[in-house]
C-alpha cells in the first residue's frame, strides 16, 4: 500500500516540479556561458552587462523559484489530499493513517533531496563552462582518488573506522535535517487544519508565518545559549582531555547527540500529526 | 442466518461540549437491505455515516462491520458516497478509475466504464471540467462499481435534476444483491420511499421510528413522507 | 420511469393490483413467461423485495406459477383465470357503485347513461 500511496503523492508533485527542474538545468547553460563571457568575448561592456545579468539573473531566479516551489508544492499536496474535500477519498481508503502519513513524509523528503540534486548539478554545469573550473574538475577527481588510495594504504584500521563512523553520522544528519523541515511544515499545516474550525487555509498560513517570526526571534538567543554551553563544555573537556583520541570521541558523541535530538523531534512531530489525523480530523 | 453487516452499539458523538449529535445510538443493518435514514438536515445522519466510514472517531460506543471492529480494514467492505465531491485535483475520469482499481480489490472496471458510456461521459475528460451534475454521477458510478458489502450514500439525490435522480435510483435498484446492503440518507423522503426495504426516522440524533417501509404504509395508511410530516410536525 | 404510487397503501399491494389487471386482460398472455423481479423493479423504480412480495401474492392467487431455474410463468389454467376475472370484475363494480352511491348517482342515472351509449 505504501508503494501505491507514494506513487500518487510523487506523481502529483512531479507533474509540476519537473518543469522547474528542467528550467533550472536549462538556464544553467546560458548562465555558464555568461560567466565564461566575463573573461573573453564581450569587450563591449554594455552588451556584457545585459547578457550577463539576464542570463545569470534568470538562472539564480530559477534556483530561488525551485526552492520555494518545492516547499509550496509539497505543502499544498499535503493540505489538499488530507484536509480538503479530497480527504473524504483519502481517509476512507483501506490504508492505515500511518502509511498515508509516511508516504507524504517520504515524498516531501524525496523532493527536497531532488531539488538539492538539481541545484548542485546545475552549479556543476556552470562550472564546466568556466575553463579553469572545468579542468579543475578532472584534477580534483584525480586528486581525490589519489588521496583515497593513500588513506586506505597508510591509515591504520581503527582510523578508517573513525572515518566511516563520521561519514555515517554526517549522512544521518543530512537525511534527518530535511526530514525535520518536512515534518515541521506538515505539523504546522495539520495543526492549522485540524484546530481551526473555519478558514482553515488562513489559519494554516497564519501559523506558518507566525512560527517563522517566532523562530527568527528565538534563533539568536537560542544559538547564543547553545554557543555558550558548547564553549563551556569544550573548555571543561579540554581540561580533562587525556589523549588525542578523546577529541575524536567528543566529536563522535556530539554528532550522535545531534542525531538523537533530530530523530526525537522527528518522532515527536510524526506522532503529533498522526494523533491529529486520527482524533481531530474535521473535514469540510 | 448470516451476521449483520453493520452494528452500531451505544454510539455517542458531540462536536461542541455538551451538544451531542448522537447519544447512545444503536443501529443494525442486516444483509440484503436498502435502508433509508430519513430526517432533516443536522439530525446526525451524515455524522453517523462519517463515523462508520472512519472520518470521525466516536466519543464512546463501538462500530462493527461484517463482524470486524471498525478500522481501516473495514474500509475494504464499505463504499461511501459523501455529500461533497471528493475528486483528486487535475485527474481525469480514466485516472480516477485506475486509482480505484489500485486501492480497491473489489472495483469492477467494466461496470464503471459501461455506466460512463451509457451516460455519455468522456472518460478522458478532466473531472474539474465536468458540470456539477455530471461530477455527481461519476462519483456515484465509482462508488457503485465496487462489489462492497455496505454502500453508504449521503444525500445522493439532493441537488440533482429529476432525470439524474431517476438514473441514480435505477443504479441503486439494479445493483441490489442479497449479500450487501445500502444505507441512503436523505431529506427527500417521497422520492426515495419506493426504493427502500426499511426506513428509520432520525431526529436530533435519535431514531424515533423504524420498520419495513412497505408494511408501514399499510399499517398507517400513509406514505412515509406523510408519516414523517406528522411525526415531526413543527 | 416510475409511476407515482398512491400514498395510502403499500407499494407491493399497488403493484400486485396493476399486474393482476394486466394478467387478467391478457396483456401478459396465459402461459407466457413473466418478467423477472429485477427487470420489474428497474422498470417500476421500486425495491426488488417489494416486487417479490407482489409476485408472491399473485402466486398465492394461482395467477403466476414459479418454475425453478426457469422463472415465472402466467398460469395456463383457464378456470383460475376466468374465476379470478369474475371476482375482479365483481369487486371493481362494487367499488364503482359504492363510490357512485356516495355522490348520489341512482340506478336511473345508470340506465339512461347506458341507453344513450348504445343509441
Amino acid at each position: 500500500m505504501l508503494k501505491k500511496c507514494f506513487k500518487y503523492d510523487f506523481k502529483s508533485v512531479f507533474k509540476i516540479w519537473w518543469i522547474a527542474a528542467v528550467t533550472v538545468l536549462g538556464l544553467s547553460v546560458p548562465a555558464g556561458i555568461a560567466y565564461e563571457s566575463l573573461r573573453e568575448h564581450f569587450k563591449d561592456p554594455a552588451r556584457r552587462f545585459i547578457w550577463e545579468n539576464s542570463a545569470v539573473g534568470a538562472f539564480w531566479f530559477s534556483v530561488m523559484a525551485i526552492l520555494i516551489l518545492t516547499s509550496v508544492l509539497v505543502a499544498v499536496r499535503f493540505y489538499i489530499n488530507f484536509f480538503s474535500d479530497e480527504g473524504y477519498l483519502t481517509f476512507t481508503l483501506p490504508v492505515k493513517r500511518s502509511t498515508l502519513l509516511f508516504s507524504k513524509i517520504l515524498s516531501g523528503f524525496v523532493f527536497y533531496a531532488l531539488t538539492a540534486l538539481v541545484v548542485v548539478v546545475s552549479l556543476a554545469v556552470i562550472g564546466l563552462f568556466v575553463p579553469a573550473v572545468g579542468e579543475s574538475y578532472s584534477c580534483l577527481t584525480a586528486e581525490v582518488l589519489c588521496e583515497f588510495i593513500l588513506i586506505f594504504k597508510e591509515v591504520p584500521l581503527k582510523d578508517i573506522l573513525w572515518i566511516i563512523a563520521y561519514a555515517l553520522e554526517l549522512v544521518l544528519m543530512a537525511i534527518l535535517s530535511p526530514l525535520v523541515s518536512t515534518l515541521f511544515l506538515y505539523t504546522l499545516i495539520t495543526l492549522g487544519a485540524t484546530i481551526a474550525k473555519r478558514h482553515k487555509v488562513a489559519a494554516t498560513i497564519g501559523l506558518m508565518v507566525g512560527s517563522n517570526y517566532l523562530l527568527s526571534a528565538l534563533i539568536i538567543p537560542v544559538v547564543l545559549a547553545i554557543g555558550l554551553w558548547v564553549n563551556a563544555t569544550l573548555h571543561l573537556f579540554s581540561d580533562k582531555m587525556l589523549g588525542e583520541y578523546d577529541w575524536m570521541y567528543f566529536v563522535l558523541f556530539a554528532f550522535l547527540f545531534v542525531i538523537a535530538v533530530l530523530a526525537t523531534v522527528c518522532a515527536f512531530l510524526g506522532n503529533v500529526i498522526q494523533g491529529c489525523l486520527e482524533r481531530k480530523l474535521n473535514l469540510p | 442466518m448470516s451476521e449483520p453487516i453493520l452494528v452500531c452499539d451505544k454510539l455517542c458523538k458531540s462536536y461542541k461540549k455538551g451538544v451531542p449529535v448522537l447519544n447512545n445510538f444503536d443501529f443494525t443493518v442486516e444483509p440484503g437491505r436498502i435502508i433509508g435514514l430519513l430526517g432533516p438536515n443536522g439530525c446526525g445522519k451524515s455524522t453517523l455515516l462519517k463515523l462508520i466510514a472512519g472520518l470521525l472517531v466516536p466519543d464512546c460506543g463501538e462500530i462493527t462491520v461484517c463482524g470486524i471492529k471498525r478500522s481501516e480494514e473495514t474500509n475494504k467492505y464499505i463504499s461511501y458516497l459523501p455529500e461533497r465531491p471528493y475528486f483528486s485535483t487535475r485527474m481525469s475520469v480514466d485516472e480516477m478509475i485506475s486509482f480505484f482499481k489500485e486501492f480497491y480489490a473489489d472495483f469492477d472496471e467494466l461496470i464503471a466504464r459501461k455506466m460512463l458510456f451509457d451516460l455519455g461521459i468522456n472518460p478522458k475528460s478532466q473531472v474539474k471540467t465536468l458540470s456539477k451534475g455530471t461530477k455527481e454521477k461519476v462519483q456515484l458510478i465509482l462508488v457503485m462499481s465496487r462489489r462492497a458489502k455496505l454502500y453508504m450514500l449521503d444525500e445522493p439525490i439532493g441537488g440533482v435534476d429529476p432525470a439524474a435522480r431517476d438514473y441514480i435510483l435505477s443504479t441503486i435498484i439494479g445493483n441490489y444483491n442479497e449479500e450487501a446492503s445500502v444505507i441512503i440518507t436523505t431529506h427527500l423522503i417521497a422520492d426515495i420511499e419506493p426504493v427502500l426495504n426499511d426506513f428509520a426516522f432520525m431526529y436530533q440524533g435519535k431514531i424515533h421510528m423504524s420498520g419495513d417501509a412497505d408494511e408501514t404504509r399499510n399499517t398507517y395508511g400513509k406514505s412515509l413522507d406523510q408519516l414523517f410530516r406528522e411525526v415531526f410536525r413543527c | 420511469m416510475s409511476w407515482r404510487f398512491d400514498p395510502g397503501s403499500s407499494v407491493s399491494g399497488q403493484i400486485a393490483y396493476s399486474l393482476r389487471i394486466k394478467i387478467l386482460t391478457g396483456e401478459y398472455p396465459s402461459g407466457s413467461q413473466f418478467p423477472t423481479v429485477r427487470s420489474l423493479a428497474l422498470e417500476l423504480g421500486v425495491n426488488p423485495n417489494t416486487v417479490q412480495k407482489a409476485l408472491s401474492v399473485l402466486e398465492g392467487e394461482g395467477l403466476l406459477e414459479s418454475r425453478t431455474t426457469v422463472g415465472r410463468f402466467v398460469t395456463e389454467d383457464s378456470d383460475v383465470l376466468s374465476s379470478a376475472l369474475t371476482a375482479f370484475k365483481k369487486s371493481f363494480l362494487e367499488s364503482v357503485f359504492s363510490k357512485a352511491d356516495e355522490i348520489g348517482i341512482t340506478k336511473n342515472d345508470f340506465e339512461s347513461f347506458l341507453s344513450n351509449k348504445e343509441g
